[in-house]
C-alpha cells in the first residue's frame, strides 16, 4: 500500500460462517486504494487505526445495498451481525449489542448453545452465558473425549483463570497449570516455574471460590481441590522433573557472581536450596538422594577448597552408582576464567550424577556456561570410565 | 545435503514429542470433512508441485498472501493437530515458512542470493528435533519461540546459512503470534487420511453447534476443541486464542 488509507466506505461483508446469528467481517472500499477490498485495523484502544487489504474466497462476499456508512481513523469500528440468513446488521458495538441481546432468548437459539454462550458473553450477559455453557457441555457426545476435555480444559480451566485474575487483582500473571480429575477430586498441577507467592495465591483463591467450580466437577457436591507442584506420576523415579528444575535453579543461583549488596553468594545458595527443600512436601524414600545432593552441594560450594570439593563428591558418586569421579592431572592452559569455569563444570557433573537426566554438556549450557567451555567440558571431561574432573595448580578457592 | 543440515545434524537430541499442525479455514475444512483427508494442493512457491503443508508443533499461518494483505483464512482458522508420524512422509523439512522466504520477508538477515534449499533438513523424523535442540534448547522453548542466546561454535565467515538463521531467530519479534518465519515447515506430497492421524481440531466456538461436527471429529479419533471468536476478527487476538488452546492441549498431554 503506497499511502495509508485514512477513510473508507462500507461495501459489504465477508461471511465466514455458513449460518446466521454469527458475526461477519465488514468490507470497505476507498478512493485512496482502488480495486482493493479493505478491512478495519483495530488498535488497542478499540478504535480504527487504519485499513488493510484482504483476500477472500469467492462467494463469501455479500455486497450491501446501504453503503453510505463510512469509517475513518479514530472512529469506533463497525461490526456486522447476520441476524437472519443473508440479512446483516452493521453498526458500532453498542448498537450491535442491543440487536444481539434480543436474539439471546429467541427460538433461533434453541439447539445452538455454543453460539448462545459466545453471543451472551459479547453482550455482557454472563449469567446467560454460564447456562449456555452447561447446555453446550451437555450437547457433546456423552462418552467422547471432547466432552471431558471441554469440561476440564475449557470450562474449568477458563473459570480458574478468571477467578485467579480477579483474586490477584491482575498483579500476578495466571500461572500455567495442568488440570485433571481423579476419583472426583479436581487436581491442579502448577507449572514448575510458578513462584511460591503465586502458588499460595492460587491455593487461597481456589479455597475461597471452590463453590464456583462445583458444577464443573463430574461427581457433583462432593469434591475437593488439591494443588500439587510436582507430577505425581514421576514420584517413583526418585528425582522429579520439577525437582530437577529446582535443582538447576538452585545451582544457577549458586553460581551467581558475588554481589556487593546485602546478601553473600553463600547466603543466596543456602536460601535457594533451603527454599527448594522447604517448598517440598515430606520427601518420599526416593528423594533421599536428592536431599543429599542438595546438602552436599551446599557444603561443596560454601567454603571448601576445590581439592576438598572433589573429595566431597565421592559420596554423591557412590550413592548414585555412577562411574568413578576422579581428579585429572590436566596441565593445559585454560581459556576461561578458571574458578568460575571449575564451578560450572563441577556443578554440571554433580547434577549429572544426581540424575538430572541430561548430559553434562546440556546441563552446563543450561547453567549458562559459554558454548566454547561446554565443548571443552565434553572433550576433556569425559573418559571411558566416567567423568573426569580436571584439576589445575593455579586453582584457588 | 545442505550445509545448514551438516551443522544441525551434529546435535544430540532426545526424541521429540510435539505434534504437527495444519492450519486451514472453515471453507476448506468443509472439503476436508467430506473426504476425511488432507489433500496436497498446487503450490505457488514450489511451482508445478502439489504439496501439503504442516508446521512442527506451532499454530502458524500463511496469513499474508502479499505484504499489507490479510486473507480471510487468518480471521477464522481451523487448527488441526496431527500425529508426528506424518514426518515419515515428508518430502521437505525446512526450518522456516518457505512462503515467507520466497516473498523475501526474512531478508535481511537472509542474504538475497541464499536459496531455501540451502536450509533443508534431512528427511528424518528426528530432523526437527535436532534443529530445536540446537537453536532453542528444547521443544518448550521452540513452542514459545524463545531461541537460545548462544549456539555451539560455528565459523560465522563460512557457515553463512547457520549465521543467518541464528540471526533470523533473534532478528524479529518472535512472539507466538508472529512466529511464521521461524516455525519448522514440513511438506508432504501424499495425502493424509485423518482417521488415526488427527489428534485434535481447534475450531471456532459457534461451529460446534453444527450437527454432526463433533461426532465426525471424534470418529476420526480426535478431540474437538472450541476457541473464542473475536467479534471484531482481530487476527492477532484470534491467533492468540488458538495459541492458548493449543498450549493447554499440549500441557494436558504432558508435552509442555
Amino acid at each position: 500500500m503506497d499511502q495509508p488509507v485514512s477513510k473508507a466506505q462500507l461495501s459489504g461483508v465477508i461471511r465466514l460462517f455458513d449460518t446466521d446469528l454469527t458475526f461477519a467481517i465488514p468490507v470497505f472500499k476507498s478512493a485512496q486504494l482502488t480495486g482493493e477490498n479493505l478491512i478495519q485495523i483495530i488498535g488497542e484502544n478499540g478504535t480504527v487505526t487504519g485499513f488493510l487489504a484482504i483476500n477472500f474466497h469467492e462467494g463469501s462476499f455479500c455486497p450491501l445495498s446501504d453503503t453510505a456508512t463510512a469509517r475513518a481513523i479514530g472512529n469506533a469500528p463497525l461490526l456486522a451481525f447476520e441476524h437472519t440468513p443473508g440479512g446483516f446488521l452493521v453498526g458500532e458495538a453498542k448498537d450491535v449489542i442491543s440487536w444481539v441481546r434480543e436474539k439471546l432468548t429467541s427460538d433461533a437459539m434453541v439447539g445452538r448453545p455454543f453460539t448462545r454462550s459466545a453471543l451472551a458473553n459479547f453482550c455482557g450477559e454472563f449469567g446467560v452465558a454460564e447456562v449456555a455453557e452447561m447446555q453446550a457441555l451437555d450437547s457433546l457426545p456423552p462418552h467422547g473425549p471432547s466432552r471431558s476435555y471441554y469440561r476440564l480444559n475449557i470450562l474449568a480451566r477458563d473459570k480458574i483463570r478468571n477467578l485467579f485474575e480477579e483474586y490477584a487483582n491482575g498483579e500476578f500473571p495466571v500461572p500455567q497449570f495442568r488440570i485433571f480429575e481423579e476419583d472426583g477430586v479436581l487436581r491442579i498441577e502448577l507449572s514448575s516455574g510458578t513462584d511460591a507467592r503465586t502458588a499460595q495465591l492460587m491455593k487461597s483463591c481456589l479455597k475461597n471460590r471452590a463453590d464456583e467450580l462445583a458444577s464443573l466437577i463430574s461427581t457433583t457436591g462432593n469434591f475437593s481441590i488439591s494443588i500439587t507442584d510436582k507430577p505425581p506420576t514421576a514420584a517413583v523415579a526418585g528425582a522429579y522433573k520439577w525437582e530437577r528444575r529446582r535443582l538447576l535453579l538452585a545451582a544457577r543461583r549458586l553460581l551467581l557472581p558475588r554481589k556487593k549488596g546485602d546478601i553473600t553468594p553463600e547466603e543466596l545458595v543456602e536460601k535457594a536450596i533451603r527454599k527448594t527443600l522447604a517448598a517440598k512436601p515430606p520427601l518420599p524414600k526416593g528423594n533421599k538422594f536428592f536431599k543429599q545432593v542438595c546438602d552436599n552441594m551446599l557444603q561443596i560450594y560454601t567454603g571448601y577448597h576445590p581439592h576438598r570439593r572433589l573429595r566431597q563428591l565421592q559420596p554423591v558418586q557412590s550413592e548414585s552408582g555412577a562411574a568413578a569421579i576422579k581428579p585429572a592431572s590436566t596441565k593445559e592452559g585454560w581459556p576461561f576464567q578458571w574458578p568460575a569455569f571449575m564451578s560450572h563444570k563441577m556443578t554440571a557433573q554433580v547434577l549429572h550424577f544426581a540424575g538430572v537426566g541430561m548430559d553434562v554438556g546440556d546441563i552446563a549450557k543450561t547453567l549458562g556456561v559459554p558454548a566454547q567451555a561446554v565443548d571443552v567440558i565434553l572433550k576433556r571431561g569425559t573418559s571411558p570410565d566416567g567423568i573426569v574432573l580436571a584439576r589445575h595448580g593455579r586453582n584457588k578457592p | 545435503m545442505s550445509r545448514f543440515w551438516e551443522y544441525v545434524k551434529e546435535a544430540n537430541a532426545p526424541s521429540g514429542q510435539l505434534p504437527l499442525v495444519h492450519s486451514t479455514d472453515l471453507f476448506f475444512f468443509r472439503e476436508i470433512r467430506a473426504s476425511a483427508r488432507l489433500v496436497p494442493a498446487e503450490c505457488a512457491v514450489y511451482k508445478g508441485e502439489k504439496l501439503l503443508y504442516f508446521f512442527y508443533g506451532r499454530p502458524s499461518y500463511r496469513a499474508h498472501a502479499k505484504l499489507s494483505t490479510v486473507t480471510a483464512t487468518a480471521l477464522l482458522p481451523v487448527c488441526l493437530i496431527l500425529s508426528r508420524s506424518i514426518l515419515s512422509q515428508a518430502v521437505r523439512i525446512v526450518p522456516f515458512d518457505t512462503g515467507a522466504f520466497a516473498r523475501k520477508r526474512m531478508h535481511p538477515p537472509m542474504h538475497d542470493e541464499m536459496t531455501k534449499e540451502a536450509f533443508e533438513l534431512a528427511l528424518s523424523p528426528d530432523a526437527p528435533t535436532k534443529l530445536v535442540k540446537l537453536f532453542y534448547g528444547n521443544e518448550g522453548q521452540y513452542f514459545h519461540a524463545k531461541p537460545q542466546p548462544e549456539i555451539p561454535t560455528y565459523d560465522e565467515f563460512e557457515e553463512l546459512e547457520v549465521d543467518s538463521y541464528f540471526r533470523l531467530l533473534h532478528h524479529r519479534s518472535n512472539s507466538p503470534f508472529d512466529d511464521r518465519v521461524s516455525a519448522i515447515e514440513v511438506q508432504t506430497r501424499s495425502s493424509v487420511s485423518l482417521p488415526g492421524a488427527i489428534e485434535a481440531a481447534i475450531l471456532p466456538k459457534p461451529y460446534l453447534d453444527k450437527p454432526g461436527i463433533v461426532t465426525q471429529i471424534e470418529s476420526w479419533g480426535a478431540t474437538a476443541i472450541p476457541y473464542h471468536v473475536q467479534e471484531e476478527f482481530i487476527p492477532r487476538e484470534i491467533q492468540g486464542a488458538i495459541f492458548t488452546r493449543l498450549t493447554d492441549y499440549l500441557i494436558d498431554k504432558k508435552i509442555l
